[in-house]
C-alpha cells in the first residue's frame, strides 16, 4: 500500500517535472542575439561601401572651431578676448597649470589619439581584407593623412609626443610610451606624407573636403615651417628653413588655386563667408546635417561672433591692438606719422581688410534680428546720459537690447560670418561656410618667413607684396629686422581668426610683447551728433605671460598612466 | 452640524454607543460570554420538566440553572419546535441532547458558552439543503472602537474579506463553517457560523505583527518564520505620503532604505532609492518587481491606491530574482478581491504644492556691488555708477526677485481613485480606476501640466478545486506636457537672471531677460513637448494542484508588458518686449519653428513556470519549489523631425518645410533576454528552527556564450528563542528571533555587447556638399565580461517585548560585490585610442545597520504608537582601477565611493603679506582662497587635495513616526532625517549671471576685508569651504483624518467615510537654510532643476 502511493506520487512528480522540463527546453536559443544597430568587425573590413563608411568617421577628428566658443583660439591672443572662456582665460593669465591644460587645447590630446588608433586599426585591419588593394591603399592614403594631421596638431601644442603606428591591445600588460622628439614626429609627418601624395587624389579630380595631394603637400609644408621654428628649431638649424622652403613654394607655386589680386573688401570677405573658394586647398564644409554647430542649435560661427543686436553675445571680440595692426590704405600704420589716422575718426581710409574683418561703430551690415536690413552699427552710448538704454546705440553696452550680450571691446569680428543670416540657423538655412584648414595665402607667408630667415630677402618681400597685392596695398620695401617685424604683422593681419596667432606667438617666442599687457577695447560716446573715442578702455587687465605655456603641458594623468614613462614639459 | 458630533472628553463615542445599541437590536447575539468568566454553578444538574414550550425559554432556564451562556439570534430559534422535556439532576449534556434530539438545530459547547446553530451535512437526505448566508459582522476592539484592515476569512477555503474603515465586513459562509478573524496586533479569533448573521466580534490585543504576512520572493511568508531581512510597508502607510511619486513614500519608513526626492517635477518627481546603500561603483539601481514579474513598472508612477503592500529584499534572499537583484529587489503587491459584497471605494484628493523654499538670491543693490567688485578686479572701469549703486541701494531703482517673479508661489494637484473588489467564492475581482494631475510652478504658463489615467484588474477564478486561473490587467497612460524648453534651461534662467533686468515693462510685457530668455516670454510661446506614455501590463497565471499528492502544485504566469512612448517637441519663437521711446515692441527668438516627433515601443514577456510542494508533517514542516522563468524584451523606435513651418497652427509634420535640408528621420532596435533556473527548499521544524536554502542559475545575454550562465546560491537560517521551553516563564518576551542569511547575488546591468567589436553609425561628414555617413568603433571587445557579484551576510534579530506592545527589529549586514563592471578609464591611457568596454575589475565592500522599533499603546482612550527606524551604511572601496597617486591619501582604495578630493580652505588671502606668507595657485591675489599644504611641499597644486568620504547621498538616513488614534480622529506624523551627506555650492556670477546672495555678500572685498568668502566670481578649485552638510530632518508627512459616524453615513448609503488633511515636507531643519541656500535635498545645488515642493492636501475617502 505505502510502495503504491509512493509510486502515485512518484509519477505526478515525474510527470510534472517533465511539464517544467519542455517548457523549459523550448527556450534555449532565447540567449543568442545579435546586435539590431550596429555591425560586426567582419562586415566593415570586408566591405568597401562599410569601409568608406569608417574612413568618413575618422576625418571628423579634423577639428573645426565653430562647434564650442572654446574652437576659436583667437581669445588666448592679443588680437582677441573671449569673456565666457576659463581656459582661454587661465592662459591669458599664465594659469595653466598641469592639470587643466586639455582645456586650452580642447581635449587634444585623447581626440587625436583617438583618431590616430583609427588609422593604425584600419591599416591592421585593412591587410587582411578581402577588398582589392588599391581601394585599400587609397583609402588607406586617406586614414595616414588624417593620422599626419593628428601628429602635427599635437606636435604644436606639446611638442614630441609618442609615435604610435599600432593598435594597443585591452589585454596588455602595460601601455607604457614615451615621447619621441620634435625631430622625430616631424620625420614622420614628412614621411607619411611624401608616401602618400603619389596615391592620393589631385585636387580637381577629388570630392571636395576629401585628402588630395595638395592638402597633404600642404600639411608637410606647414609642419616644416613649424619645425624651424625658433620654438621648435632652438638651435636654429637652418637646414631646417630650407627644407621648410622648399616645401612652402612647393604649395605656393601649385596650380589651380587663385589668389585675389587688387581685390576689394567685399571679394577678400568672400573667400570667408564660402562663396569664393578659389584659394582653398583643404576644408572642412558643412550641412544642414553636418553643420558648424554639430548639433541641432544651429549656432556656428555667427552665433559666436555677432554682437547682441544680432541676438548672440560676442563670445570672442577683437582687442583695440588687432585694430591698430591694422594699415591706413596708404599704407602706413595709424600710429606712424603721415598715416591721416584721426583717433576720434578711426575707422576711415583703412585698408580694405579692415573692413572685410571687423564690425566696428559706423560698420554697414545687416542687422539679421532687430532691423532685419542693412545698417550702420552703433556702438556708441549717449555721452550725457549713458544710463538710458534708449539712446544708446543697438551695439554699445548700455544697449536697450541684450546689453550683456554686447561686445566688450566695441568690435566685432566680421571674418567667418556670413551676412545676412542670424545667429542661430537650422534646416535649409544652416550657415556652411567652410572652415579653411589651408589656403593659398598662408604658403606666400610661409615661404616669405623661411626666406627671410635664410636671409633671402627679395623673394621674401616678393612673396609678402603678393598678399598685399590682393587687395592693391603698395608694395613693402623693408629688409633686415624691420623686413622680420613687417612679415609678422602682415601674417597676422592676413590670418586673423584662423587659428594662426596662438601658434604663431608661441613658435616666435613672442609671448610677452604678446600677452604680457591688457586686453583693451574702446568707449565711444556720442555727444550730440559728435562720436567721443577713449582707448584707454580696458577689457581685461589680468593677462600675464609664462614661459612655460609656450607649450601645453602633458595631461598629467595620462603621466601617471603611463608610469611616467611620458614626460612632462617644463615647468609643469 | 460639526457640533453634533464632537466628541466629549471622557464620554463613549456616541457614534460608538449607537452602533452597540443597533447591534444589540437586529442581531441579539449574547456576548455576554466573551465578557465574563463564572467558573461557578457550571457542575450544576440540570432539573427540567416541560412540554410544548419554545425552545427559547428552555434555554432561559437551563442558563439560570447551570449558568451556562448561549449563544444564538432570535433569527434561528424561529424555526425551532417546541420541546418537550423532562429530566431530573442530569448533566447539562444530557440535558441539551433531549432537548435538541428532534430539533433541525445542534449545539456546541466551548467553554462555559454554548452556540446554537443549525444542522449541516448531518441530513442532506432529509432535504436540509446547504445554504451560504452572507454574514455581516463588525470587528472591535477591548475599548469598543473599529479595528479597520482586520482579515476575515472561512477555514479552510480561499474565501476571505477585510473590514473597512469602521470595522466592518461582510463575507459567505456556510453555517457550520469556522470564520477566522485576524489583524496585526491582535490575536487571531475563531467563530464558528451558526444562524446568526450580523456577529460583532472583540478581537484582544496580542502577539504583535508576529501573524503578519509578508511578501517574499516567489511567495508570502509569516513575520514570524521569516528568516531573511525583508521591511514591508502596507497601502495605509503609503497613502500618508502625497507626493505622486510612491517611492517618496518610502523615505524614512523603511529600515535598510536611503530615499531622496531629487526633484519634484510633476512627472518626474520619482525619489532616488539605494538598498542599504551602494555596494558596487556600477549601477546602483534596486529591482522593482510588481506582482512577480520584474521590470514591468517602476515605483514611480504606479498608482498609491492600488498598493497592497511594498516589501524590500535587502539580504542576499533578492537572489532569487537573479541576473539584476545585487542592489536589492522592492516587490510591489497590488490588491487583490475578496469575497464578500462588492465593496466601492472612492477617493479624492487636492493638493495644493509649492517650493519648500526659495533661494535667496542677490538683491540688484549687492549684484551692482558685486559687478563693479569684477571690474575692479579685471582692473576696468566700474559697469555701473557710484549713483547708480546708491539708487540700488536706496531701492530707486528696482530689483527683481527672478524666482519669485518667474514661479508660482503654489499649483495644484489631484488625484481620484475608484475601486470596486469582492467577489464569490469562485471569482474574486479588484477593479481600479485612477487619475492624478499635477499644475505647473511657471507663472503664466497653460502648457506644462501632468495627466496620468490608470486602471488595474485583478481577477482570480478558481475553475475547479484544483485548478484555479487569475488575470491581471494593469494600463496607464501618462501625458508629461512641459514647455518648449528644457527644465535646466528653464529654471537656470529664474535662478540666473540678473536682478537689475526688470521681468515687465511697461505694465507686464515680458521683458527679454537674461539673455533674451525671460522665463516669462517662453510661457507665452506657443512651445511644446509632450510626451504620451502608455504602459499595458498583463498576467495571465494558472495553478493547478495535483491531485493525489498533498501539497504538490505547478503553477505559472505569462506577462506581456508593452510600453509606447510618443514624443512631440513643437518649438515656436517666443516674443518678448522691448522698451523704445516708451512702447513696448515686440521681439523674437528668431529660432525657426520645428517639430520633432518620437515614437517608441518596447515590450517584454515574461514566463515563469513553477512546481511547487509545501506539507507539514507532524512538527516538520516542508516548502519547496523549483522554477524557470524566462525574459525577452525588445524595442524599436522611428523619429522624424522637421524645421521651417510657415504658420503656427498646425503643429503636424505635413505642415513644415518641404526642402530636404529641413527634414530628417531616424529610427532604431534592440532586444535582449535573460534566464533564470531556480530551486528553493524551507524546512521548519517545530516551528522553532528554520532553515531555507536556495540555488538560482541565471543565464543573461549581455555576456557571451560561456560566460552567460551565474550560480546564485544562498541560505538562511532562523531559530525562534522565544519557542524555546526555557523561556516560557520569561514573561517580559513575547518573542525573540534570531535569523542569518548569506548568499551570492549578480549584476548584469551594463551595456550589451560589449563582448564584440562592433560598429556604429554616428555623425557623418560632408564631401562635396554632401553628407555621407560614418562609422565607428564601439568599445573594444571585452571576451571575458561575466557578472558582477555580490556575497551578502545579514544577522538580524526580530523582537516583541513587554506584552507585545514594544517590537525591533535589528539587522547587521555586510556585503562584497567583487567582479565590478568597470571601466579602467583611470589606468588605460588615453594615447591607447581605446574606448574601454566594462571589465570585471572592482571590489567593493559595504556594511551597515538597520533597525525599526515600534511601540504600541492604549492610553485611555487614545490608541498611540510611535516606531522609529535606522539606516547607516557605509561602502569601502577594496579594489578600483586608480593609478597610485603622487600622494597617499588620494587613493580611492579604501575609502568609500565618491569620495571626494578637495582643497583644504585656510582662509582669504587679505593681505599682501599673506600672499607672500602662503602659497597658492598661479595667479593668487589678495581675495583668493588660501589653501593648505596638504602635501608639505611649499607649493599648492593638485596633490594638496585632501579626501573627504562624504557625497549627496546619505550614510544614514532615520526616520520616526507618531500615531494616534482617538475616537474618529486619528493623526499621524512622521520625520525624515539624514547625515552624513554633503554637496558641492558653486555658483556663477558676472553681468549676465546672478549669484545667491551668500556668496555674493560674503566675498572679500577691499570694503569687507574680513569676509569668509573669495572674491565674487573668482574661479576657485574645488574646496571644503563650498562644501556643504547636506543633514537634515524634515517633517516628512502629517494627516489628520476624521471618521464620519456611521448613523450619518447609512442613511445616505455609505460604509465609511474619512476625510483627512495632509501636509508633505511641510517643515525642515538643515544647515542650509540660514544662508538662504536651496533645499539639501534638491540634486543640483545651484538650483538649476524644479524646486523641492512641500504640498498641503485635502482628502476624501469614501466606502459604499
Amino acid at each position: 500500500m505505502k510502495q503504491y502511493i509512493y509510486k502515485q506520487v512518484g509519477l505526478k512528480f515525474f510527470s510534472a517535472m517533465l511539464l517544467t522540463a519542455v517548457l523549459i527546453t523550448g527556450c534555449k536559443k532565447a540567449l543568442d542575439l545579435e546586435p539590431l544597430d550596429s555591425f560586426s568587425d567582419k562586415s566593415v573590413f570586408s566591405d568597401a561601401a562599410t569601409l568608406n563608411l569608417f574612413v568618413n568617421g575618422t576625418y571628423r577628428y579634423l577639428r573645426q572651431p565653430f562647434s564650442a566658443q572654446e574652437g576659436l583660439t583667437e581669445g588666448m591672443t592679443d588680437n582677441a578676448y573671449s569673456r565666457y572662456v576659463d581656459a582661454h582665460q587661465a592662459y591669458t593669465a599664465g594659469e595653466i597649470v598641469r592639470d587643466n591644460g586639455e582645456g586650452m587645447t580642447r581635449g587634444l590630446w585623447s581626440n587625436a589619439f583617438t583618431a590616430i588608433r583609427r588609422t593604425n586599426l584600419f591599416l591592421e585591419q585593412a591587410a587582411n581584407s578581402p577588398i582589392d588593394a588599391s581601394t585599400i591603399t587609397k583609402l588607406g592614403a586617406d586614414m595616414r593623412f588624417i593620422r599626419a594631421f593628428e601628429y602635427f596638431d599635437l606636435m604644436k601644442f606639446y611638442g614630441g609626443v609618442p609615435i604610435v603606428t599600432s593598435t594597443f591591445q585591452l589585454d596588455a600588460k602595460n601601455f607604457d610610451v614615451s615621447r619621441n622628439s620634435i625631430e622625430e614626429v616631424t620625420a614622420f609627418i614628412v614621411k607619411e606624407c611624401n608616401e602618400i601624395i603619389p596615391v592620393l587624389p589631385a585636387f580637381a579630380t577629388a570630392e571636395k573636403g576629401k585628402a588630395t595631394k595638395e592638402a597633404a603637400m600642404a600639411l608637410k609644408a606647414r609642419t616644416l615651417l613649424y619645425a624651424a621654428s625658433p620654438l621648435f628649431n632652438p638651435t636654429n638649424d637652418k637646414s631646417k628653413w630650407e627644407a621648410a622652403r622648399d616645401a612652402n613654394k612647393a604649395v605656393m607655386d601649385l596650380p589651380g588655386f587663385n589668389i585675389l589680386k587688387n581685390g576689394t573688401a567685399e571679394q577678400y570677405f568672400n573667400t570667408f563667408n564660402g562663396k569664393d573658394q578659389s584659394e582653398i586647398i583643404f576644408a572642412r564644409y558643412f550641412t544642414a546635417a553636418n553643420s558648424q554647430s554639430e548639433n541641432s542649435a544651429g549656432e556656428g560661427a555667427n552665433f559666436w561672433l555677432f554682437p547682441n543686436s544680432f541676438n548672440a553675445w560676442s563670445a570672442v571680440a577683437p582687442t583695440q591692438d588687432i585694430i591698430d595692426s591694422y594699415e591706413m590704405s596708404n599704407g602706413k600704420l595709424p600710429a606712424e606719422a603721415g598715416s591721416g589716422y584721426d583717433p576720434q575718426n578711426p575707422y576711415v581710409n583703412r585698408e580694405p581688410r579692415f573692413y572685410a574683418n571687423f564690425l566696428f561703430n559706423g560698420a554697414v551690415y545687416t542687422d539679421p534680428y532687430t532691423t532685419k536690413s542693412t545698417r550702420q552699427l552703433q556702438y556708441y552710448r549717449d555721452k550725457n546720459n549713458p544710463a538710458n538704454a534708449s539712446l544708446n546705440g543697438h551695439e554699445s553696452r548700455g544697449a536697450v537690447f541684450y546689453a550683456d550680450g554686447a561686445s566688450p571691446t566695441s568690435y566685432n569680428f566680421k571674418k567667418y560670418t556670413v551676412e545676412g543670416l542670424g545667429s542661430r540657423n537650422i534646416g535649409s538655412a544652416t550657415q556652411t561656410n567652410p572652415w579653411i584648414y589651408f589656403r593659398k595665402t598662408e604658403f606666400y607667408l610661409n615661404y616669405a618667413e623661411c626666406e627671410i630667415e635664410l636671409g633671402n630677402e627679395g623673394p621674401a618681400r616678393t612673396a609678402i607684396n603678393a598678399v598685399r597685392g590682393k587687395v592693391g596695398l603698395a608694395d613693402i620695401t623693408e629688409s633686415g629686422s624691420a623686413l622680420a617685424e613687417r612679415y609678422r604683422r602682415e601674417r597676422r593681419v592676413e590670418l586673423v581668426v584662423e587659428d594662426h596667432r596662438i601658434h604663431d606667438i608661441r613658435r616666435w617666442k613672442i609671448g610677452p610683447e604678446a600677452l604680457n599687457k591688457p586686453a583693451k577695447g574702446v568707449d565711444i560716446y556720442k555727444n550730440g551728433s559728435v562720436m567721443e573715442y577713449h582707448y584707454d578702455f580696458v577689457a581685461n587687465n589680468n593677462r600675464r605671460w609664462v614661459d612655460k605655456m609656450y607649450w601645453a603641458p602633458i595631461p598629467y594623468s595620462e603621466i601617471q598612466r603611463s608610469n611616467n614613462k611620458l614626460t612632462q614639459n617644463l615647468g609643469y | 452640524m460639526y457640533k453634533k458630533y464632537t466628541i466629549k472628553r471622557g464620554m463613549l463615542n456616541p457614534h460608538i454607543v449607537k452602533i452597540l445599541l443597533i447591534m444589540r437590536i437586529t442581531t441579539a447575539i449574547l456576548i455576554v460570554a466573551f465578557m465574563q468568566v463564572s467558573a461557578a454553578g457550571l457542575a450544576q444538574k440540570i432539573t427540567l420538566s416541560k412540554s410544548n414550550v419554545s425552545l427559547k425559554a428552555v434555554l432561559k432556564e437551563i442558563r439560570q440553572q447551570s449558568g451556562y451562556n448561549f449563544l444564538y439570534t432570535d433569527n434561528i430559534l424561529k424555526g425551532a419546535r417546541p420541546v418537550n422535556v423532562k429530566v431530573n439532576g442530569v448533566d447539562i449534556q444530557e440535558a441539551l441532547k433531549q432537548i435538541f434530539n428532534d430539533q433541525t438545530l445542534t449545539y456546541s459547547i466551548n467553554e462555559n458558552t454554548i452556540t446554537i446553530h443549525e444542522k449541516i451535512g448531518l441530513n442532506s437526505n432529509a432535504g436540509i439543503s446547504i445554504r451560504r448566508e452572507i454574514i455581516k459582522g463588525r470587528v472591535l476592539d477591548e475599548k469598543g472602537n473599529p479595528i479597520p484592515g482586520v482579515s476575515v476569512s472561512v477555514k479552510g477555503t480561499t474565501n476571505g474579506t477585510s473590514t473597512d474603515m469602521n470595522g466592518n465586513f461582510s463575507i459567505s459562509a456556510v453555517k457550520g463553517e469556522e470564520l477566522i478573524v485576524s489583524a496585526i496586533g491582535y490575536s487571531i479569533q475563531t467563530i464558528t457560523i451558526g444562524k446568526e448573521t450580523e456577529l460583532s466580534i472583540v478581537l484582544k490585543e496580542s502577539e504583535a505583527k508576529l501573524e503578519e504576512v509578508v511578501v517574499v520572493g516567489y511567495g508570502t511568508q509569516k513575520k514570524k518564520e521569516l528568516t531573511t531581512a525583508v521591511s514591508a510597508i502596507n497601502s495605509k502607510e503609503i497613502l500618508q505620503s502625497q507626493s505622486f511619486s510612491v517611492s517618496n513614500a518610502l523615505a524614512g519608513r523603511v529600515p535598510g532604505l536611503i530615499v531622496n526626492q531629487r526633484s519634484s517635477r510633476p512627472g518626474n518627481d520619482a525619489a532616488s532609492i539605494f538598498i542599504r546603500g551602494a555596494s558596487t561603483t556600477g549601477n546602483t539601481a534596486a529591482l522593482i518587481v510588481v506582482d512577480g514579474v520584474a521590470n514591468r513598472d517602476g515605483i514611480s508612477r504606479i498608482d498609491p491606491n492600488d498598493i497592497e503592500t511594498i516589501s524590500v529584499l535587502k539580504d542576499a534572499s533578492a537572489a532569487v530574482y537573479g541576473a539584476q537583484s545585487a542592489n536589492g529587489v522592492i516587490l510591489i503587491t497590488t490588491k487583490r478581491g475578496k469575497t464578500g459584497k462588492p465593496t466601492v471605494n472612492y477617493s479624492f484628493n487636492h493638493g495644493v504644492v509649492s517650493p519648500t523654499r526659495y533661494m535667496r538670491m542677490s538683491s540688484a543693490a549687492d549684484f551692482v556691488k558685486g559687478i563693479n567688485d569684477l571690474d575692479r578686479q579685471a582692473g576696468r572701469a566700474s559697469t555701473y555708477t557710484a549713483q547708480q549703486v546708491t539708487d540700488y541701494v536706496n531701492g530707486v531703482l528696482p530689483s527683481t526677485d527672478w524666482l519669485r517673479a518667474t514661479q508660482k508661489s503654489n499649483f495644484d494637484q489631484d488625484r481620484h481613485n475608484l475601486s470596486v473588489s469582492g467577489g464569490t467564492e469562485a471569482v474574486k475581482y479588484f477593479l481600479s480606476l485612477g487619475t492624478g494631475t499635477q499644475g505647473t510652478i511657471n507663472v503664466g504658463d497653460k502648457t506644462s501640466k501632468y495627466t496620468q489615467y490608470n486602471f488595474r484588474s485583478n481577477i482570480d477564478a478558481e475553475v475547479t478545486k484544483n485548478f484555479s486561473v487569475g488575470l491581471d490587467l494593469a494600463g496607464r497612460k501618462q501625458n508629461t506636457n512641459f514647455l518648449g524648453v528644457s527644465d535646466g534651461e528653464l529654471f537656470s534662467w529664474s535662478v540666473l537672471g540678473p536682478p537689475v533686468l526688470p521681468a515687465t515693462i511697461l505694465g507686464g510685457y515680458p521683458a527679454s531677460g537674461r539673455g533674451n530668455n525671460n522665463p516669462l516670454a517662453v510661457v507665452s510661446g506657443d512651445s511644446y513637448n509632450k510626451t504620451e506614455n502608455f504602459l499595458l501590463n498583463g498576467t495571465l497565471k494558472a495553478k493547478y494542484k495535483i491531485p493525489g499528492v498533498t501539497g504538490l502544485s505547478v503553477d505559472g504566469f505569462f506577462a506581456l508588458d508593452q510600453g509606447q512612448n510618443f514624443q512631440k517637441v513643437w518649438q515656436q519663437p517666443w516674443t518678448f518686449y522691448v522698451e523704445e521711446k516708451g512702447v513696448a515692441v515686440p521681439r523674437t527668438r528668431p529660432n525657426p519653428p520645428s517639430l520633432a516627433e518620437n515614437i517608441s515601443k518596447n515590450q517584454s514577456i515574461t514566463k515563469n513556470v513553477k512546481l511547487n510542494y509545501e506539507r507539514e508533517f507532524d512538527k516538520h514542516a516542508v516548502s519547496a519549489f523549483v522554477s524557470f522563468e524566462q525574459n525577452q524584451t525588445n524595442n524599436q523606435s522611428v523619429s522624424a523631425s522637421r524645421v521651417g513651418f510657415v504658420s503656427p497652427v498646425i503643429d503636424q509634420l505635413f505642415a513644415g518645410s518641404p526642402i530636404k535640408d529641413n527634414q530628417s528621420n531616424n529610427g532604431s532596435a534592440g532586444d535582449g533576454a535573460r534566464q533564470n533556473y531556480l530551486g528553493r527548499i524551507s524546512y521548519a521544524y517545530a516551528k522553532k528552527y528554520l532553515a531555507q536554502f536556495y540555488i538560482g542559475v541565471n543565464g543573461s545575454q549581455i555576456f557571451p556564450e560561456g560566460k552567460r550562465f551565474g550560480n546564485f546560491p544562498g541560505g538562511s537560517l532562523g531559530w525562534v528563542i522565544s519557542e524555546e521551553q526555557f523561556m516560557e516563564n520569561v514573561n517580559l518576551v513575547n518573542s525573540l528571533k534570531v535569523r542569518a542569511s548569506y548568499g551570492i547575488l549578480g549584476n548584469d546591468r551594463v551595456g550589451q555587447y560589449q563582448y564584440l567589436n562592433v560598429y556604429n553609425f554616428g555623425s557623418g561628414y560632408v564631401f562635396n556638399g554632401s553628407d555621407v555617413s560614418a562609422l565607428n568603433p564601439g568599445v573594444v571587445a571585452n571576451p571575458n565580461i561575466t557578472w558582477e557579484k555580490k556575497k551578502s551576510f545579514d544577522i538580524g534579530l526580530d523582537a516583541t517585548i513587554l506584552n507585545n506592545s514594544l517590537s525591533f527589529t535589528i539587522d547587521y549586514f555586510k556585503s562584497r560585490t567583487s567582479d565590478i563592471l568597470a571601466r579602467r578609464n583611470a589606468t588605460v591611457p588615453n594615447y591607447t585610442g581605446l574606448t574601454l568596454p566594462n571589465e570585471n575589475i572592482g571590489i567593493v565592500d559595504n556594511e551597515g545597520i538597520d533597525g525599526e522599533v515600534n511601540y504600541n499603546k492604549m492610553l485611555g482612550k487614545v490608541r498611540f504608537n510611535v516606531g522609529g527606524n535606522f539606516t547607516y551604511a557605509k561602502n569601502k572601496i577594496v579594489f578600483v582601477d586608480e593609478v597610485t597617486p603622487a600622494v597617499p591619501y588620494q587613493n580611492s582604495t579604501g575609502r568609500p565611493i565618491g569620495t571626494q578630493f578637495l582643497y583644504k580652505v585656510k582662509g582669504v588671502y587679505r593681505t599682501a603679506d599673506d600672499l607672500n606668507k602662503y602659497p597658492g595657485l598661479a595667479g593668487k591675489r589678495i581675495g583668493d582662497l588660501i589653501y593648505e599644504d596638504v602635501s608639505g611641499d611649499g607649493i599648492i597644486n593638485g596633490d594638496d587635495r585632501y579626501p573627504i568620504e562624504r557625497n549627496a547621498t546619505p550614510q544614514i538616513q532615520y526616520g520616526f513616526n507618531l500615531g494616534l488614534q482617538y475616537a474618529n480622529f486619528d493623526f499621524v506624523a512622521q520625520f525624515q532625517g539624514q547625515a552624513r551627506a554633503v554637496q558641492y555650492f558653486g555658483y556663477l556670477f558676472d553681468n549676465t549671471n546672478n549669484a545667491p546672495e551668500y556668496f555674493v555678500k560674503n566675498a572679500w572685498t577691499p570694503d569687507n576685508i574680513n569676509a569668509p568668502l573669495p572674491s565674487v566670481g573668482r574661479s576657485t578649485a574645488t574646496n571644503d569651504l563650498f562644501l556643504r552638510d547636506v543633514s537634515f530632518l524634515r517633517l516628512k508627512n502629517v494627516e489628520l483624518g476624521y471618521n464620519f459616524p456611521k448613523s450619518l453615513l447609512s442613511k445616505i448609503g455609505l460604509q465609511s467615510t474619512r476625510l483627512f488633511v495632509n501636509g508633505y515636507n511641510l517643515l525642515m531643519f538643515d544647515k542650509l537654510k540660514k544662508d538662504g541656500l536651496g533645499d539639501p535635498e534638491n540634486v543640483d545645488s545651484r538650483g538649476f532643476v524644479f524646486p523641492q515642493t512641500k504640498i498641503i492636501s485635502l482628502g476624501l475617502n469614501a466606502t459604499f
